[in-house]
């Protein structure tokens, strides 16, 4: 009780030392507090120091103002900053801790200057943290407890590489010990921050999180409630909460709701992906249908096509009509079902089907046809190399199955009008399905997915037909002999005026893998002809094709290094000319041979 | 040169940064030589730099406890991250080639002996006279000193009187700026202390935030700021009038801005022989008022005394200096120091040596600590308030407890001792990096029975006094919270 007049005093200083000493004289309320002071005082001592210290403020004078200020502020201080509770009443509970048993046996000790560059890695901004971070998980930092919250706060870091290693890679190796700390900051309305926490927790606590991947899934964000039902799919339990959400006002739920459902793949699922299928839904219905892998999915998708097409034929060809059609097909897409193929056949056969407004929806089937890769779907595809929008399909299907002088003496004639519809259709597919030799260069050499492009026969007279239509391109990637026609031809390309140094580099390429005997000597032409500038550094073609240089040409590269501007690309340069000098006179094997089987050779 | 250590490797590097890049220079093999003398005194070798040869660097440990680093790179760096990357790569394993020492280096070693030779000669015949001329202070320019701080602490007065006349709400930029000035005055007046305690209200006064809260901690620094000037005017006085010695029983000469010299700590007394410390926590932070980065470790003395309070030791880098001078770190190993210096001070003194060994920690230190921690929380309530009550005392101090119990009442987490009584933890200012969220996370066994470290403060607020835990200590281990 007696204190709070105290308490009360000291704001009335604080008000005072807020307004100045200069209008604290006289202060009203400080005098009306004396007389409760000055009797307080009278059963304790220090009551009575502070009733004087509050009399000289109170009726004091000006002068003296501040200093009297003071020293009521400096007695009160004294009083009450050891006036602190410290007391807690109620009953102790224990702690939960989630620790693992074997606890922090190998947590190694962390220096404060190896620990806090790591923490401000985690909670700053700026260039360098992905590194610092990675180095850190490798020597075991996060071991330590004091990186969990800074690594949880992380997960919400503006760069998404740090915030996506975080989420896959670091916090599940902490174990269930970090799982306090995502669930007191896991905010439901949050954003991809949270979503992150949530597919974390569901990582390290699988069946015991099923209630809150619930709740985000009814209440959750958009984020939050997509990685909810990322993490709720193909579990039973939630079936029946996901169906509710894949009638979510958004789009986007709705979309991955399906995609969970469909992997269910139960009867259910199957039926709620042809419900949206066909609603305005279409579009998002397909990637689930795509997946779902149930038996009934294909004899249902034919049953709807069969449906569509009805109506299509009948005249009805609006928009939304068109649109289900192709989600339809689309949604067919990957599925080995030989109704589907069936049905297909039958579609493209059907000459009341064929018109302009069904044109995208032919190519869709086509394609499609193409996937099958049966004989009756080639020899079907290749029967309707009539039809432009069909043409390049049938063409696929030729090179697939047909012998290679049939394929040339059925399309050739196509190319015969470079500009016509045909024409065009041809040439394009041509240059899709050569590989062009740069890009096969490159994807070898880097081992990338050398995608296994099927390598197709080419019968010989493409070359030429080819070379007389001046693609270039086509040219370099078909030739496979040295004919003069084919040389000439190159070489007069190479040594036109105005030439880029990216044609000129894929003619010499050619050149090397025709085994053009003075291909060497157009290279180091092309080399000293560049401009000093040019090269920026030593691409993995350009070091492919130095590589074939025979090792007389060693000096001469070496003299060409010191021509170029950037010191990188000289050193290389230099590098490489030691590496030819050591080669061995060898013989070339390589005599036309195939694109791959000519680079697969370079590497050997 | 038998241990090192990588833990010892990183104790030597001046920053963090170094350490850094000693370790990327081994992980990207740019060593392209590494050898060693077949003595094991010295490791050598070649490093891959930006320019066109590679540095030659060195570790000497022809004096196995103060290693010579010598390096060709240009940076001034001691030791530069080439000879840490040298040491990290031999304490990794890598083969080093037994060579022969370069001649350059033997060189360098023998005009390096002939050095310490030159300089025991010359300190053993100049010793005695020399040593007693240095220390004895002519008394006419203390006086003088004296008066000009006395000058010094009048101004620091009528500016304090000042602000307090006007009032907090009419500090207004411009008065800031117009008192900044005056403060930078305070500087010619031997009370670089008081200024830098001036320069903290300045800063508060600048601060954004809760103005509420600012005005509260306004009206303590000028609490503050008034006992300093009444306090120091008295001693200064008395000193000048009566020939008084230094106050070696409170921190009023640290408060005014005395910088204490080994060698004169020696003088008073305040040394203690043979000390052996354990490090509990650890931080470093900025004080803007001083300008300098600040690096605080806390030690529990390991002495057979009774009475074993928690010491501090403080590493001040002035910011201008900071790239130049080592940063502290968290120290793992037992100190031992034939000398330490001990500050004038409050419940937890700073502490301060200059030549140490170390060893690691055993069984019988945790013990120790053990039967060091306080277990009365109502005497060390007691002792902690006693200090609070003095303006000049040190906010924060910082007790060993001993606890029966740590649980939860609600959503407090609170820690109760043998006889029942509680003290609640939070999370407090003075240290702006919370730690009770780790308790979660502790192993079971830490609830009940063991040390913890607290520092305490007093929160005028909600009127508690309120302990954040720093580190635990248990039969095998220092839990640290905090670095």
């Amino acid at each position: 009780m007696s204190i709070e007049v105290l308490y009360d005093l000291h704001q009335d200083v604080r008000r005072l030392f807020i307004a100045g000493s200069a209008v604290s004289s006289g202060d009203i309320r400080i005098k009306r507090k004396l007389p409760q002071l000055e009797q307080l005082g009278q059963s304790a001592p220090v009551f009575k120091r502070v009733a004087e210290a509050a009399s000289r403020v109170g009726e004091g004078n000006a002068e003296m103002a501040a200093d009297a200020l003071l020293e009521l502020a400096l007695l009160l201080h004294a009083i009450l900053y050891t006036q602190g509770q410290t007391d807690a009443a109620g009953t102790l509970e224990p702690i939960e801790t989630h620790t693992v048993t074997n606890g922090n046996k190998d947590v190694p000790t962390i220096p404060y200057r190896r620990l806090k560059p790591l923490i401000d890695a985690l909670t700053d901004r700026g260039p360098g943290r992905h590194e610092v971070i990675k180095q850190a998980y490798e020597d075991n930092i996060f071991a330590d407890i004091r990186t969990y919250v800074p690594a949880v706060i992380a997960l919400g870091d503006p760069y998404s590489e740090i915030a996506d290693y975080m989420t896959d890679v670091v916090i599940p190796s902490m174990g269930t010990c970090v799982l306090p700390i995502l669930h007191a900051k896991l905010n439901l309305q949050g954003g991809q921050a949270d979503a992150r926490k949530l597919i974390i927790i569901h990582k390290l606590s699988a069946q015991a999180s099923h209630d809150l991947i619930a709740k985000a899934m009814m209440e959750g964000a958009i984020p939050v409630k997509l990685a909810a039902i990322g993490a709720g799919t193909g579990n039973p339990d939630l079936e029946d909460l996901l169906h509710e959400i894949s009638y979510d006002r958004k789009k986007e739920v709705r979309a991955a709701a399906l995609l969970a459902v469909a992997k269910n793949g139960s009867d259910r699922a199957v039926e709620r992906l042809f419900e949206a299928l066909k609603s305005k839904d279409a579009e998002i219905a397909v990637e689930p249908l795509r997946r779902c892998n149930h038996s009934y999915v294909g004899q249902r998708l034919v049953e709807e096509a069969s449906v569509l097409c009805d109506i299509l034929i009948g005249g009805q060809l609006d928009a939304a009509s068109v649109e289900r059609m192709m989600a339809v097909l689309n949604a067919m897409e990957g599925k080995c079902d030989p109704a589907i193929e069936e049905f297909l056949v039958k579609l493209l056969q059907n000459q009341a089907f064929i018109m302009k407004e069904t044109e995208s929806m032919q190519a869709c089937a086509a394609h499609l046809l193409l996937e099958f890769g049966t004989p009756t779907a080639f020899e079907m595809l290749h029967g309707l190399r009539g039809r432009t929008n069909i043409l390049e399909y049938a063409f696929r299907a030729a090179l697939r199955s047909l012998p290679r002088e049939a394929v040339y003496d059925h399309y050739h004639g196509y190319l015969a009008k470079k500009q016509s519809a045909a024409g065009k259709a041809l040439l394009r597919a041509c240059h899709d399905i050569a590989i062009p030799v740069t890009i096969a260069l490159h994807e070898f050499v880097n081992d990338q997915e050398f995608e296994q492009r099927p390598e197709y026969d080419w019968d010989p007279r493409w070359v030429q037909l080819f070379i007389e239509l001046e693609e270039t391109d086509l040219v370099c990637s078909l030739a496979e002999h040295p004919d003069k026609l084919v040389i000439d031809y190159l070489l007069g390309r190479l040594h036109k005026p105005k030439a880029r140094i990216g044609d000129q580099m894929m003619i010499v390429m050619t050149l090397f893998k025709l085994d053009y005997r003075d291909a060497p000597e157009l290279l180091m032409n092309l080399l000293e002809q560049a401009s000093p500038q040019q090269f920026y550094y030593v691409t993995e073609e350009l070091r492919v094709l130095i590589l074939q240089l025979p090792s007389s040409y060693a000096d001469r590269l070496r003299k060409l290094a010191e021509r170029f501007t950037y010191t990188s690309f000289k050193d290389e340069i230099q590098s490489l000319a030691d590496k030819v000098a050591m080669k061995p006179i060898e013989e070339n094997e390589n005599k036309g041979a195939g694109w791959i089987a000519w680079i697969q050779s370079l590497m050997s | 040169m038998a241990q090192i250590t990588e833990a010892y490797i990183d104790a030597l590097a001046p920053n963090a940064a170094a350490i850094k890049n000693g370790r990327d220079l081994v992980r990207k093999n740019s060593f392209q030589r590494l050898c060693r003398t077949e003595d094991g005194t010295l490791i050598f070798g070649e490093c891959k730099g930006s320019g066109k040869e590679p540095y030659s660097c060195s570790a000497d440990f022809v004096k196995s406890d103060s290693p010579t680093f010598r390096c060709s790179c240009p940076s001034r760096q001691f030791p530069c991250k080439h000879n840490l990357g040298l040491l990290y790569a031999y304490v990794s394993g890598v083969p080093f080639q037994m060579e022969e020492i370069p001649q350059d280096i033997a060189d360098k070693r023998d005009k390096a002996e002939k050095r310490e030779e030159r300089k025991k000669e010359a300190a053993a015949a100049g010793d005695e006279p020399g040593v007693a001329s240095r220390r004895k202070t002519n008394r006419s320019a203390l006086i003088k000193k004296m008066n000009a701080q006395l000058e010094g602490i009048d101004l620091m007065d009528k500016l304090v009187k000042q602000v307090i006349q006007g009032g907090l709400a009419a500090l207004d930029a411009k008065t800031a700026i117009m008192l900044e000035d005056q403060a930078k005055q305070l500087g010619g007046y031997y009370i670089p202390g008081m200024q830098a305690a001036f320069r903290e209200l300045l800063l508060l006064v600048r601060a954004k935030g809760d103005q509420e809260q600012l005005y509260t901690a306004m009206m303590d620094q000028l609490t503050i700021l008034h006992t300093l000037i009444k306090r120091s005017r008295e001693y200064l006085t008395a000193r000048k009038d009566n020939e008084g010695t230094m106050d070696t029983g409170s921190r009023l000469e640290e408060w005014i801005g005395h910088a204490w010299q080994l060698a004169e700590m020696r003088e008073l007394g305040l040394m203690r022989t043979n000390a052996e410390l354990m490090q509990l926590s650890f931080r470093s932070y900025t004080d803007e008022a001083r300008g300098e980065y600040v690096d605080e470790g806390f030690w529990l003395p390991l002495g057979s005394e009774a009475a074993v309070e928690i010491v501090v030791t403080r590493h001040y880098r002035p910011f201008r200096a900071a790239k130049h001078i080592r940063e502290d770190d968290s120290c793992f190993a037992i100190v031992q120091t034939r000398e330490l210096a001990i500050y004038p001070g409050d419940l937890n003194p700073r502490v301060r040596w200059e030549d140490m060994t170390s060893r690691e920690i055993e069984a019988k230190d945790y013990a120790l600590a053990y039967s060091a921690a306080k277990r009365s929380f109502s005497d060390v309530i007691k002792l902690v308030k006693n200090q609070l009550k003095s303006p000049l005392a040190d906010k924060n101090p910082v007790v060993l407890l001993h606890y029966a119990k740590l649980g939860k009442i609600e959503d407090t987490y609170v820690l109760e001792d043998e006889q029942g009584k509680r003290l609640v933890l939070g999370n407090i200012d003075a240290i702006s990096h919370p730690t009770l969220q780790l308790l979660p996370m502790l192993d079971a066994k830490l609830f009940a029975d063991q040390e913890v470290l607290v520092m305490f403060e007093h929160q005028m607020g909600s009127r508690r006094l309120t302990a954040q835990p720093l580190a635990f200590v248990t039969d095998d281990a220092v839990i640290r919270l905090l670095y």
